[in-house]
């Protein structure tokens, strides 16, 4: 008989049943939500549970214990861990009904408390009359768009007082990336200028919070200290995570988007895949001349046999500038930064790019720095580079370690509002070229030029087989904070 | 990339735009590359470098290698490969490196031993392990490598790297799936084996497992192995009585017209509770009514079906009671294309040189998602199992 997927696995019901597990998180995805509650509650394990088996594969690579189940009907054994979370897990659901099924039944579950992350449908609102909208408020994959007062009605209806209620995620103005023309096609993920045109520049008249975080006390024996640990957001406003405590896991959250942008594996034309990485920066850009684009072969030959990664640097960094709306100016640091921002300033003319920090600019929009293992880097006047609102890139070796505990304690110091990280050069696929490259020698080709940054690309998104060996490395993409936006 | 020294060379000068030569023992068979520690002193200055590789005890020269010398960088080793030479353990051979360019800049390595020269110290002894994470991912142990088969298995990865197509690919995605199965697996069936690459490698890194390969004609069997039998079978003959723990047949459905039928017949030698691989062309519902790709299929391929979807591949595990473990698609175009391309770019020492490397880029190929397009994947795999 076939498996029926909507059914916990026995094995799995039998594993709560028998206490193996401290928390259960619905809507696991990939594993990321999981991550955050063990480190959060400090309980561990935690059981994920999903419907996409595709991102339950990826959990399990990186060692998260998994099932596969239909959460709308799913019934778990009565109090068998101490809590169940469902971070944007909700919004998913078809329905308040179906949300108060799957509260009573977690509700049933958990011996402590639930958890739940719930995306703002609060400001729709007060916003659409300024002609904008938060990200989130009309994608498809919200049917649930529920409320804060849809949720008190809710947690009466199960019997629920005792129940904690936090905005987070603070919003002052229209400058945030979360923030759309109203106009803006459904489904964005965040503001581009490059695709959304301009966008106000207003200051709202008051705070509006992207998120809250909802803690449901269940257990009223749980000591009131120990509540108050768990119900609080303190601590756990950055998303920022020290490279060194954890293997990352987040990837640029655009990465099926852009990976759709790259021509098929049929294009033999190194210049159609580097203006389809850096799409935003060359859509207002003319064409290359042939000598340009004889330049920009030779650049790119450069990076390739800067080994051993000297080609995977130059397809995140071009990447990672991509996603970096509208930046003029940049900083590189680092031989393979250095490269690839050669490159930038050929494809794209109007891009000015320095080596070395100049005083005279009064910052830069975008800084990359890639150090190598034998040069330090002062991180101090790095960071200060970045004119507000400007990005910060910086790839590092995972055997840097001093590397990544300077940049820590220097980030988290900082007003800085978007981190993004990803991994960089799986094993596999670093190995990979680095020989090919070893073997061939110099591309002789443009075909086979175009052929090594096609399979440089493929680390853009990981597969598998890399996951497994793992990263050779990490990159970080952070947005310093705008501070003083202009008036409505 | 690992080096290691096969020998220092003596009484060398390495200056630059001077030739060097010397001598030394190969300490393998196989010897596919000698490799230097080069920099540029002048990056301005650029020249080929042409190595030449004599049997020091004829004379005569075995092997020619050229190598442009712009990009090298300081201490950069510089790989000359040439076609391998079978028989070179404990052979001495003489080399020479010269410019064509008087003004080179370029200069070896020295120190006051002379230069250190360097080759690939084998076929690497990882293309015989290079399969063992994948084929250990449920938390088996794998028994070591038996000595006897290390030179054979890496001898078989490597020839399934050189014949190009898909043959390390299909054995790449079999040892996926079989690492998948978490409990022990004494006895495994292969349909339509053909001369059984796959089968022949896991024979020899599972010495423990009881193979039989069977095929529709028994063809030359170039990989005779203690645990590997072979026998005739058709697919469409009814099944005996004998089962086994897992049971695969790959890109063999698509050349059978009552591909039903043969899949009934082989889910029938599947034990209870135990396990069933199979891969076949990928092409989406709609695309399997495409003409055009009918009529290459079967004339190109003999294939009568031109690919099969998840669905229908769904449908036929749940029909003969099959629990689906594990589907996704294989040889994705993104990966195989770009790879292939290079590769009908090297030459014969080029390839064995990046084999190992070729192999870690194809192995990008065990993606878990899906595909919407036969474009985008040739090929799909399901792992069962059934009922019991």
């Amino acid at each position: 008989m076939a498996h029926n997927a909507r059914m916990l696995d026995a094995q799995v019901r039998a594993d709560l049943e028998a206490g193996k597990y401290r928390f259960v998180d619905a809507g696991c995805g990939s594993g990321g939500s999981l991550d955050h509650c063990e480190r959060r509650f400090n309980r561990r394990p935690g059981l994920g549970l999903d419907w996409y088996g595709a991102d339950l594969d990826i959990a399990r690579e990186h060692g998260f214990a998994v099932a596969h189940c239909d959460l709308k009907t799913i019934v778990l054994p009565h109090r068998s861990v101490d809590f169940v979370s469902m971070m944007d897990f909700l919004e998913h659901l078809p329905d308040v009904a179906a949300t108060h099924r799957a509260l009573e039944a977690f509700g049933r579950a958990a011996r402590d408390f639930l958890f739940i992350r719930h995306p703002s449908f609060e400001d729709i609102d007060y916003l659409a009359p300024l002609g904008l909208k938060l990200a989130w408020t009309d994608w498809e994959a919200h049917p649930n768009m529920m409320r804060i007062e849809d949720y008190h009605r809710l947690f009466a209806a199960l019997g629920w007082t005792d129940y904690i209620i936090i905005p987070d995620l603070p919003i002052r103005d229209s400058s945030h990336g979360a923030i759309l023309p109203i106009d803006a096609p459904r489904d964005t993920e965040a503001y581009d200028e490059a695709l959304h045109g301009p966008k106000r520049a207003i200051t709202f008249d008051r705070v509006l919070h992207g998120k809250f975080d909802i803690f449901v006390r269940l257990n009223p024996s749980l000591p009131d200290e120990e509540w108050r640990a768990i119900a609080t957001i303190q601590g756990w406003r950055s998303l920022w995570q020290s490279p060194g405590a954890r293997k990352i896991r987040h990837d640029l959250h655009d990465r099926e988007t852009r990976s759709s942008r790259f021509p098929p594996a049929t294009q033999t034309d190194v210049h159609a895949l580097t203006d389809a990485l850096l799409w935003r920066a060359v859509a207002h850009a003319e064409a290359p001349t042939p000598a340009t684009r004889d330049a920009l072969a030779e650049l790119v030959k450069a990076c390739v046999m800067a080994r051993p990664d000297g080609l995977l640097h130059f397809v995140h960094l071009l990447d990672a500038f991509n996603h970096a709306t509208g930046a003029r100016s940049v900083l590189a640091v680092g031989a393979d930064a250095a490269r690839t921002a050669a490159f930038l300033a050929a494809r794209c003319p109007s891009i000015q790019v320095d080596l070395a920090p100049d005083p005279a600019r009064g910052g830069y929009d975008f800084v990359a720095a890639i150090p190598s293992r034998s040069a330090a880097l002062n991180w101090d006047t790095l960071l200060a580079a970045v004119k507000p609102g400007g990005w910060l890139y910086v790839a590092v070796s995972h055997d840097q370690d001093a590397t990544r505990d300077v940049l820590d304690s220097a980030v988290c110091q900082l007003p800085y509002d978007s981190f993004l990280t990803a991994n960089i050069g799986g094993a596999l696929i670093a190995a990979g070229l680095d020989g090919l490259v070893a073997a061939i020698g110099e591309p002789a080709s443009p075909e086979a030029l175009a052929d090594l940054v096609r399979l440089a690309l493929l680390d853009l998104a990981p597969a598998r087989g890399d996951s497994m060996a793992g990263p050779i490395g990490a990159r970080y993409l952070i947005r310093r904070q705008r501070i003083g936006t202009e008036a409505a | 990339m690992s080096l290691a020294p096969i020998g220092s060379v003596s009484a060398l000068r390495a200056v630059a735009g001077a030739p060097v030569s010397g001598r030394f023992i190969a300490g393998t068979d196989y010897l596919h590359s000698v490799t230097v520690s080069a920099h540029n002193v002048d990056s301005e200055v650029t020249d080929s470098l042409t190595l030449r590789l004599f049997d020091d005890a004829t004379g005569q020269l075995v092997a020619a290698a050229q190598r442009p010398t712009r990009f090298v960088t300081s201490a950069a080793p510089l790989i000359f490969p040439f076609a391998p030479l079978p028989d070179s353990s404990g052979k001495a051979y003489r080399f020479a490196i010269d410019t064509d360019a008087p003004a080179s800049r370029v200069a070896l390595d020295a120190d006051d031993d002379g230069v250190q020269v360097q080759a690939q110290p084998e076929y690497g002894a990882n293309l015989a392990r290079l399969l063992d994470p994948w084929l250990s991912q449920a938390g088996q142990t794998l028994p070591p490598v038996p000595p006897a088969f290390e030179r054979y298995l890496d001898r078989h990865v490597a020839e399934c790297i050189r014949l190009k197509r898909f043959f390390f690919l299909r054995l790449a995605h079999l040892a996926d799936a079989f690492g998948r199965i978490a409990e022990p697996v004494s006895t495994m069936c292969s349909m339509g084996a053909g001369v059984a690459y796959q089968e022949a490698f896991l024979a020899g890194r599972l010495p423990a497992l009881q193979i039989l390969a069977t095929d529709a004609e028994l063809k030359y069997q170039p990989f005779p192995m203690p645990n590997l039998r072979f026998e005739q079978l058709d697919l469409l003959d009814a099944p005996g009585e004998e089962q086994f723990d897992f049971v695969l047949s790959i890109e063999c459905l698509e050349h059978i017209k009552d591909y039903r039928r043969a899949f009934r017949n082989q889910a029938a030698r599947v034990k209870p509770g135990k396990y069933m691989y199979i891969s076949v062309p990928f092409a989406t519902r709609e695309e399997q009514r495409d003409p055009e790709l009918q009529r290459d299929a079967w004339e190109l391929c003999e294939h009568y079906t031109p690919g099969f979807s998840f669905e229908d591949l769904e449908e036929l595990f749940a029909e003969n009671g099959f629990e689906v473990l594990h589907a996704s698609n294989m040889f994705f175009v993104d990966v195989i294309l770009p790879v292939r391309r290079l590769m009908e770019t090297l030459g014969p020492g080029e390839t064995e040189v990046a084999s190992e490397a070729l192999a870690q880029l194809l192995l990008l190929d065990l993606r878990t998602r899906r595909a919407n397009s036969c474009r985008q994947a040739e090929g799909v795999r399901f792992l069962g199992r059934k009922a019991g």
